[in-house]
């Protein structure tokens, strides 16, 4: 079929390869304009929001780690805090660093994975991490060696490798002692020097031109790089409690996928945003610690880093913030009597926002008074991040337009992991694929 | 010689579990029946390619377990593959929760030069993988009878 002269072309990326989980995507132009984008993720219905319902709170923590292999400590700690806000626990500062500890192992573990595995291979021209291996051996084991480092902290201070199972509401099942941690140290040390390294190894790429306005959110905290704990802020003026934060952003539901979209109300001034390494850095890049702030400075990153291709460099940052942040924490570790608080059960309701690795993660659970779930709400990071990546390949595109198809087909999953989309977040069944990116149908309507 | 298995999965995706399930089990009679002459090692693994290096890295011996969807076999059928073989089945193994799983980790680790000298994968035949804990009862009951039967092999040598 033909309309007038102007030639349509159709994307269609059956699987996204590379990205943690299952998803697809459709890109229409038409000329070098962009008709329609649309990233679809096979999720099915909120399995776990439904799940949680007629549970305790207290298994929040061991059930929604199950959500995702990637990021169970990001899970775990928003349950706990938003419970614990319901319940009014409040945990004293040795337990929180020890969380933010288990964080940091977090961040180390899935930041590794992204940057050296799935991410590097876009800039450097190869289809995977097993061909960009046969030429960088060496620096597939540095992000070897700096992802083991994390999954030390994790199985240390979180009780096992996966899943862990040491969180509690109110606390920790078992403390790690003194002289536990300490033997982690030189591990850490290591790994630093590597991370180091590897930022300027990632800061080296060919990046593409592409800059654009980016309303970022993240939690912003008074003394921190943001982990677990502050109001939600962004660069274009909002500052929020988190318990606003359902009156501030809203999910809905849009056709082509059964994944939610988060959005900025419209009252509130409506669109898509961005949570993440971008809106972590922009937000509060003053709380980096000195190797990685310094890393920021002689990078000439700037305040805001505008151009998403470059959240690899911010992601490896963040690396290096994670490692000096759990060895600061080690250092200033004192043993302590106190595993957990009494936590007292009773009608209420809880909520909380933790950074998860790819950003923001909200929990809110509404309880009665033996502390049983009647309502839960759960909103994953990739959920409020994809109209966000949608925008960016409808700017993104016209500019690349008369690329080949192959090339613009790369460039756009390529886009599309810049931001790290954890489909895994959605709890489905999701098929591995390697190599199964489809064919363009390209044509004229 | 010492050997490392590795059970990975996903126990709140029905089967997916099937790996970790058969690794605690195994561990269960191994420490019920006080066995001390076995040099086994047991872990566990979420199946992520640099999890799975890192726990091989440095075996020779290494037998990892993991869920298998394969609509030509009837679920809870064992098999027993050679990890290191040619033409390893990329394809019914590739279907997996892990993302960046077994098969990549097998890859890179031949590149890397850190792949064991032995690896045997034992696919376990999935039926479902609906969300939530518990295994189908054809896997439950399979691997209850290879648990039992251990270390007397009840596999199924793969075959295309």
């Amino acid at each position: 079929m033909t309309k007038g002269a102007i030639k349509t072309k159709t994307i269609k990326v059956n699987y996204l390869a590379r990205v943690e989980g299952e998803g697809a995507l459709l890109v229409r132009l038409r000329g070098k304009d962009v008709e329609d984008v649309q990233l679809k993720i096979f999720e099915p219905p909120r399995f776990f929001e439904a799940f949680l319902r007629g549970r305790s709170v207290l298994e929040t923590p061991d059930i929604t780690a199950r959500i995702c292999g990637i990021c169970p400590v990001a899970y775990q700690m928003s349950a706990v805090y938003a419970v614990e806000q319901g319940l009014n626990v409040i945990v004293p500062p040795p337990i929180h660093d020890l969380r933010r500890l288990l964080y940091c192992g977090e961040w180390i573990e899935s930041h590794a994975l992204h940057v050296f595995m799935l991410h590097a291979p876009d800039f450097l021209g190869y289809p995977d991490a097993v061909a960009m291996a046969k030429d960088h051996a060496q620096i597939v084991e540095h992000g070897l060696a700096i992802k083991k480092a994390g999954n030390a902290i994790v199985a240390l201070v979180g009780g096992r490798e996966i899943h862990p199972i040491n969180v509690k509401v109110g606390g920790f099942y078992r403390l790690p002692s003194r002289r536990e941690l300490n033997q982690l140290k030189d591990q850490l040390s290591a790994a630093l020097e590597l991370a180091v390294a590897s930022t300027l190894w990632v800061s080296g790429f060919d990046f593409p031109e592409f800059d654009r306005s980016l309303v970022l959110v993240a939690l912003r905290s008074t003394d921190e790089y943001p982990m677990a704990r502050g109001r939600i802020a962004s660069n274009h003026g909002f500052d929020l409690p988190v318990t606003e934060f359902e009156e501030f952003f809203e999910e809905i539901h849009v056709p082509y996928t059964n994944a939610l979209h988060s959005v900025v109300k419209t009252e509130k001034g409506g669109g898509s945003y961005l949570t993440g390494p971008l809106a972590r850095y922009a937000i509060s890049r003053q709380w980096l610690h000195g190797r990685a702030g310094e890393l920021a400075l002689s990078l000439n990153l700037g305040s805001v880093v505008t151009n998403p291709f470059k959240s690899i460099v911010v992601r490896a940052i963040e690396i290096v913030h994670a490692l000096e942040e759990a060895i600061r924490i080690i250092q200033l570790y004192e043993d302590t009597a106190i595993a957990s608080v009494e936590v007292k059960l009773r009608a209420g309701q809880g909520s909380a926002a933790t950074e998860a690795p790819r950003g923001l993660l909200y929990h809110r659970y509404k309880f009665d008074a033996g502390g049983i779930i009647y309502d839960a709400k759960i909103v994953p990071p990739t959920s409020q991040n994809q109209k966000s990546i949608e925008d960016d390949l409808r700017i993104l595109l016209p500019r690349f337009s008369d690329l080949p198809k192959a090339q613009m087909t790369h460039l756009c999953e390529q886009a599309i992991r810049n931001h790290d989309p954890c489909i895994s977040c959605a709890t489905h069944f999701l098929r591995l694929d390697f190599e199964s990116v489809a064919d363009d149908a390209i044509g004229q309507l | 010689m010492s050997i490392l298995l590795i059970g990975m999965g996903n126990t709140f995706r029905g089967d997916d579990g099937a790996g970790l399930v058969f690794a605690r089990r195994l561990l269960s009679r191994f420490n019920a029946e006080k066995y001390t002459d076995l040099e086994f090692e047991i872990r566990e693994s979420d199946g992520s390619a640099f999890s799975l290096i890192e726990l091989w890295r440095g075996w020779e011996r290494v037998m990892v377990v993991d869920a298998l969807i394969d609509a030509s076999r009837p679920p809870g059928q064992i098999l027993s593959i050679n990890g290191l073989r040619d033409d390893f089945p990329w394809d019914p193994l590739s279907v997996s929760t892990h993302a960046f799983g077994l098969i990549e980790a097998i890859k890179l680790s031949r590149v890397l030069g850190m792949l064991p000298k032995e690896l045997q994968v034992l696919a376990i035949v999935a039926e479902s993988f609906a969300m939530g804990d518990g295994l189908s009862p054809s896997v439950d009951q399979a691997i209850d009878m290879a648990v039992y039967q251990w270390p007397k092999p009840v596999f199924h040598t793969f075959q295309r």
